[in-house]
């Protein structure tokens, strides 16, 4: 009897021990987890801390003083993003942080990535209406910060604008994107932010300075996405992109119309020229063609406007018809007819075809000009797009 | 899929433990309106690829962002919808293959452009639609109004993460199996 108790007595010393094996992990677990939860809060209250503690301390120095901090933040924040509630906030700075601040409408500051890190509340300070969210990105765990004090408030920016992030940036903005037309620049082969950042600009001014889009500009938005990823580009005969990738990035802005900018030096495009091309809703610009390129393409795109040049190399068989274009008529120029400012002129896309102006923006890049029967088509469309609000 | 598949924060002061949180969601299926919901910072991406006539999937994306209006549509071409749950028409636009390429020269000196058209017989594109929660399928209609081709939008749908029972099941079964021995041995006593 006693030895089958023995017998019996070893299995349940086994059992016992593995039952409190597993107890003890899973307590040890427990215990793990809620110290790296307590070293997390412990972060946060570290950045909230020093923040109010700085903004605090700015409202103390005299009117005008700005302070310059770099703040540390908890492990595994990329970008810091302040929201100032009292003030228009910028939907397209990023996409992420608008679900954010639907979610959590108390909170002003927060962390990405977002569904990692909680929001936080700080009060006593205020952005700029430009600046408004602000979003930081973190190097090396830190992120430069201005505070300045403006009486009532202390104004947070940044010493460092290139540790600015912003999904979107709105170079132009006139119209709710509902009823605008909104044209987004992408980047490829850039190696600065500021060279593309110029490059649109210059391309932005352009379309405001011609018409139809002069007259119409309250309904026109402009936005550029400041990251170079690798958008699919190829450059062989012509600039081809993958779709898919450039319009995955390009909807981080409205995006109407997409326009790729590919940078190229004039001197290499010189020895191996590149063509510009259009399709879809995108253009690929070459920034070694002409400047005007562009209005060319946009011409295209926008108002389906044919080509005034004759390239019978191309056109000859592509089986084009009149009907094709809405700028290019036959012999007559029944099209067009009476229309003021407009002739009969021989040669549009091929050289049976007949264009209402003698030159124009789609016959060459000389005139800054669509020509006024161009001009009307493209008005039209932008009829389309009502503005504001 | 950044934006719409999220599930529950690392440190969620607001938010339940994960079998709650579960039990929350489920709640919310249940008790959901059938009210259409377009979440309009989301957009669905349709990667396609087109080859001589015949169109074909490639891939899809779900992400935090904007759709175009559409405002300009060509008159007649393509169509592209996307329907509901109980096949209900959500959003469509019309569009073309994007097979014809202008593709330009200009020389800057002169300010002469030279070029055309190209015409692709196989070309990738994309269709882009705001990202409506409830949607089922993408469906492609050809200038003559017949079905080409559907993509089914299903596996977008959230599916809850199912909690870690298998500790507790294992912590169970071996407190039932330490009775079990200890009754035992009891007996033979």
């Amino acid at each position: 009897m006693a030895g089958k108790a023995q017998a019996f007595e070893r299995p349940l010393m086994y059992y016992v021990f593995i039952v409190i094996s597993v107890a003890v992990f899973l307590f040890g677990y427990k215990v793990v987890s809620d110290w790296s939860a307590a070293n997390e809060k412990l972060d946060y209250t570290h950045v909230a801390n020093t923040l109010a503690k700085l903004i605090k301390q700015s409202s103390s120095d005299s009117l005008g003083t700005t302070e310059e901090h770099t703040i540390a933040m908890p492990v595994g924040v990329d970008r810091l993003c302040l929201v100032d509630r009292n003030k228009a906030i910028s939907p397209f700075v990023s996409c992420l942080l608008n679900l954010e601040l639907e979610k959590f409408e108390e909170k002003n500051i927060f962390f990405s990535p977002f569904q990692g890190f909680d929001p936080l509340q700080l009060n006593g300070f205020e952005l700029y209406e430009k600046e408004n969210p602000l979003c930081l990105k973190s190097t090396r765990g830190k992120v430069p910060l201005t505070f300045t004090n403006r009486g009532k408030n202390t104004v947070v920016s940044t010493f460092d604008g290139t540790k600015k992030s912003s999904d979107c940036v709105t170079v132009l903005f006139n119209a709710q994107p509902e009823n605008a037309l909104d044209i987004v620049f992408l980047g490829y082969g850039y190696k600065d932010g500021d060279e593309f950042a110029k490059d649109v600009k210059k391309q932005v001014n352009l379309f405001l300075g011609i018409e139809p889009f002069k007259t119409n500009k309250e309904k026109l938005n402009f936005y550029r996405i400041d990251r170079f990823d690798d958008v699919g580009c190829t450059m062989e005969n012509w600039i081809s992109c993958d779709e898919f990738q450039v319009k995955t990035i390009a909807s981080f802005c409205p995006n109407d119309f997409v326009v790729v900018l590919a940078s190229r030096s004039r001197i290499r495009d010189a020895l191996r020229p590149i063509r510009s091309s259009a399709v879809s809703n995108m253009a690929k610009i070459n920034t070694a063609d002409n400047e005007l390129v562009l209005l060319h393409e946009f011409g295209h795109l926008f108002g389906s406007l044919g080509d005034e040049y004759v390239d019978e190399n191309y056109y000859l068989d592509s089986g084009l018809k009149i009907a094709d274009f809405p700028n290019c008529g036959d012999p007559g120029c029944s099209k067009w007819k009476g229309a003021n400012g407009t002739g009969c002129f021989k040669g549009c896309s091929l050289s049976s075809f007949f264009r209402p102006t003698k030159d124009s923006l789609m016959r060459s890049l000389s005139v800054p000009d669509y020509g006024v029967w161009n001009e009307k088509i493209l008005a039209e469309k932008l009829s389309l797009y009502g503005g504001k609000p | 899929m950044k934006a719409a598949l999220r599930t529950q924060r690392k440190t969620g002061n607001m938010l339940p433990g994960p079998f709650s949180f579960s039990a929350l969601l489920v709640l919310a299926v249940f008790f959901a309106s059938p009210a259409l919901a377009v979440n309009s910072s989301s957009v669905l991406l349709i990667n396609l690829h087109y080859d001589r006539g015949e169109i074909t999937y490639k891939d899809k994306l779900v992400k935090c962002g904007y759709a175009p209006d559409y405002r300009i549509q060509p008159g007649e071409g393509y169509v592209a919808e996307l329907r509901g749950q109980k096949d209900e028409l959500l959003y469509s636009f019309t569009f073309e293959v994007p097979t014809k390429v202008v593709a330009e020269i200009s020389d800057p000196l002169f300010k002469k452009i030279s070029g055309g058209i190209i015409t692709l017989n196989t070309t990738d594109f994309v269709l882009q639609f705001p990202h409506f929660s409830d949607a089922k399928e993408v469906v492609v209609l050809n200038p003559r109004k017949f079905k080409v081709m559907g993509v089914s939008l299903q596996e977008e749908q959230f599916v809850p993460q199912r909690p870690a029972w298998w500790w507790l099941l294992l912590l169970l079964l071996l407190v039932i199996a330490a009775c079990l021995v200890y009754r035992h041995l009891k007996k033979e006593e």
